[in-house]
């Protein structure tokens, strides 16, 4: 089997969005939502659906776009062989909060909107419908991030199926924290050079 | 490449508390599905599967506490046992990997009028795994999934993968979802919920039903001695990237999933000789099921939904259903899409209308959820 | 029914949470859905709870909420038609 690289990575955390690395943009006077708002605004994106979706949605969308900003990962794959493998501990319970507000006995009118974004892997969704993504999903609870089930099945999906590139990583808000680690895999090394494995992974996130 | 069994398995829902017992309901035409009135769940006479906690707790006397775990916890510790009671497992092993597929966990401890005592930390998935790994004893980390209505198909998927990988000996999948004023109140506000029994595939569908269940598979790389065990044969996902909740129009995602399915099988639509559907009776999910079939070349092949019995049973979902396709593979007999009288999608499909022999090897089982996932997996009889 | 016409601009920014459009910005006889604002079927839902909230109508169904939600204007005549 060809060795797996990590061609880019990108991550939105302590206020500071970065690339590769380096830091784009960063605002630790805000709150969460605030902060991925002046982000949006930052980086220029022409996206309205933005204001629609969740927080944690927000945080997966802009970590993404910082992602893929230079590089055309999207482009340069068929869509169905790009797979989508993400992780978190809160799953969606900021928004689960928010949804039960709306089941206040006195002011009961449950909201579908919110409803429909109480479930992780809806910025998975997001995800794949921004960029065009199409191929293999997965969504991984566990208690902080986790490199070696990332690794397990990126290797898996590389090996044995049709999949030829992946964007995986750790989308988590919850008590209004966001922290966010996303990366590219490819079987080419990009300028990085960087093998996939667990160790490099835990580095490149904690950094 | 190593190939993937199901040794044991084990379902935990109103039509039983063991597979054959659930399977034999089936055959009768039993359902779960019913008018519910519950003090938690703001909505009245609502029709779903509902498990009763009394029965729940009266089978597991003696072998646990069941004050302090949670119902999901209760149902999951009672499937994984009694599905480990039917092969050589040792739970305790570091060989031994858990992998559960929930969508909403314990959720049901935030209901108004819950009583219990059980920490609100049990709200986090893998807490709420860890609880039922620590009852057994098994030392490794759980994986847990949490992808929508594809968990429980993702789960085997994902499990079966550990073990082509020669990464454990034994993985016990165990998929599990239950009733609740958030997701009974969640469904209601998107309309998505019937007046009645749904009718997955009828012209005069409206609606899911929600159900409660839990339900347990047991994989290894080598088949039981003298058993009709059944391999896995590959499985596949894919996305629409077209909407988060509402279904394709095309059916492109799931055909691609079903596609890859039979590309990783080494095999093509003609050698399916049944469909498992997601069939959740929406107007646009059965629709899109059609199209996909059709797409696929499986608009001939015998298919049923078993919502009509279960209900939408969310993350237990596609262990349940894969367990009775592994039993329609056994028994070589696929039963009725129960609610299914008059064809009410677009597309031709040869929707099952009564328990009837079918001579087959491989099926495919298949599930879509919000997010826009799909997923398929292909079975095969053993020998 | 100009100030109900200006209030629903605003209940209908604020319930569908459309941060990034001014309330003026919604033109009354605009097409809501497919074209003009692009509103969707969670979007229809939404204001279903809307008509139910604040003017206590009740709409079975996106379906007969169709022709109701086509506009600002024909909100606006529906809920005149129908307040409680």
């Amino acid at each position: 089997m060809a060795n797996l690289f990590i061609t880019r990575y990108s991550s939105i955390k302590h206020g500071i969005a970065s690339a590769n690395g380096k830091t784009i943009f960063n605002n630790n006077a805000h709150e969460a939502s605030d902060f991925l708002k002046e982000l949006y605004l930052f980086l220029k994106t022409d996206y309205p659906k933005f204001y629609k979706m969740d927080t944690q949605s927000q945080l997966g969308i802009m970590t993404a776009q910082l992602l893929f900003n230079e590089s055309h990962l999207p482009g340069k794959y068929e869509e169905a062989c790009i797979g989508v493998v993400l992780s978190n501990s809160a799953a969606s319970e900021d928004t689960d909060s928010k949804y039960l507000t709306t089941l206040e006995e006195e002011d009961y009118f449950p909201s579908p909107s919110l409803f429909v974004y109480t479930l992780p892997n809806i910025v998975s969704g997001e995800l794949c419908i921004r960029y065009k993504i199409k191929g293999e999903n997965n969504f991984f609870i566990s208690d902080c991030f986790d490199s070696t089930i990332l690794c397990q099945n990126i290797t898996y999906l590389m090996k044995y199926t049709i999949t030829k590139a992946c964007v995986a990583g750790w989308v988590n808000y919850k008590d209004g924290i966001l922290d966010a680690f996303l990366f590219t895999i490819e079987q080419e090394a990009g300028n990085n050079k960087q093998l996939l494995n667990s160790e490099i992974l835990n580095t490149l996130y904690s950094n | 490449m190593r190939k993937v069994y199901s040794i044991a398995d084990n379902i935990v829902s109103p039509l039983g508390m063991d597979s054959s017992t659930n399977w034999d309901n089936v055959l009768k035409g039993a359902t779960g599905v019913k008018a519910n009135n519950k003090p938690s769940i703001h909505l009245k006479n609502f029709y779903a599967s509902s498990l009763e906690e009394n029965n729940l707790d009266d089978t597991l006397k003696g072998s646990i506490d069941t004050t302090v775990y949670t119902k999901l916890e209760k149902m999951f510790v009672l499937s994984i046992s009694s599905a480990a009671k039917k092969c050589e497992i040792d739970l305790t092993s570091s060989g031994t990997l858990f992998v559960f597929s929930s969508t909403k966990g314990n959720i049901d401890i935030l209901d108004k009028t819950a009583t219990s005592n059980i920490p609100t930390d049990r709200l986090n998935l893998m807490t709420m795994a860890k609880s039922v790994t620590s009852f057994f004893k098994n030392p490794n980390k759980p994986v847990v999934i949490s992808n929508a209505c594809i968990s429980g198909v993702l789960a085997i998927i994902t499990g079966s993968s550990y073990i082509r990988e020669g990464l454990y000996e034994k993985v016990v999948v165990a998929g599990g979802d239950i009733i609740s004023e958030f997701t009974i109140s969640g469904f209601n506000s998107l309309q998505a919920l019937s007046q009645n029994v749904c009718k997955p595939f009828d012209k005069s569908r409206d609606g899911i039903n929600l159900g409660e269940a839990c339900a347990t598979v047991i994989l290894s790389a080598t088949p039981q001695s003298n058993s009709s065990d059944i391999e896995i044969k590959g499985g596949a996902t894919s996305n629409d990237a077209n909407h988060i909740s509402g279904p394709s129009r095309t059916g492109d995602g799931l055909t691609l999933a079903i596609n890859n399915a039979l590309l990783y099988s080494r095999m093509t639509y003609s050698d399916i000789g049944y469909i498992s559907a997601h069939g959740t009776a929406t107007l646009y999910n059965d629709e899109m099921e059609a199209k996909a079939f059709n797409s696929s070349g499986l608009s001939e092949t015998p298919v049923n939904s078993l919502k009509g019995y279960f209900g939408h049973t969310l993350g237990a979902a596609g262990v349940l259903e894969t367990i009775l396709a592994m039993l329609s593979v056994k028994e070589q007999k696929v039963v009725a899409s129960r609610g299914y009288n008059e064809h009410g999608v677009s597309l031709p499909l040869q929707v099952v209308k009564e328990n009837k022999a079918v001579s087959f090897t491989n099926c495919i089982k298949t599930a879509s959820g919000f997010g826009g996932c799909n997923a398929a997996l292909v079975l095969s009889k053993n020998g | 029914m100009d100030n109900l016409i200006l209030d629903l601009k605003k209940d209908i920014v604020e319930q569908l949470n459309l941060q990034n459009i001014k309330p003026e910005d919604i033109k009354e006889h605009e097409p809501l859905f497919i074209e003009g604002l692009g509103l969707d079927s969670i979007d229809a839902l939404e204001l279903i709870l809307l008509l139910q909230k604040k003017y206590g109508i009740k709409i079975n169904s996106a379906e007969e909420g169709k022709e109701v939600f086509y506009s600002v204007k024909t909100m606006a005549d529906f809920i005149k038609a129908n307040k409680k």
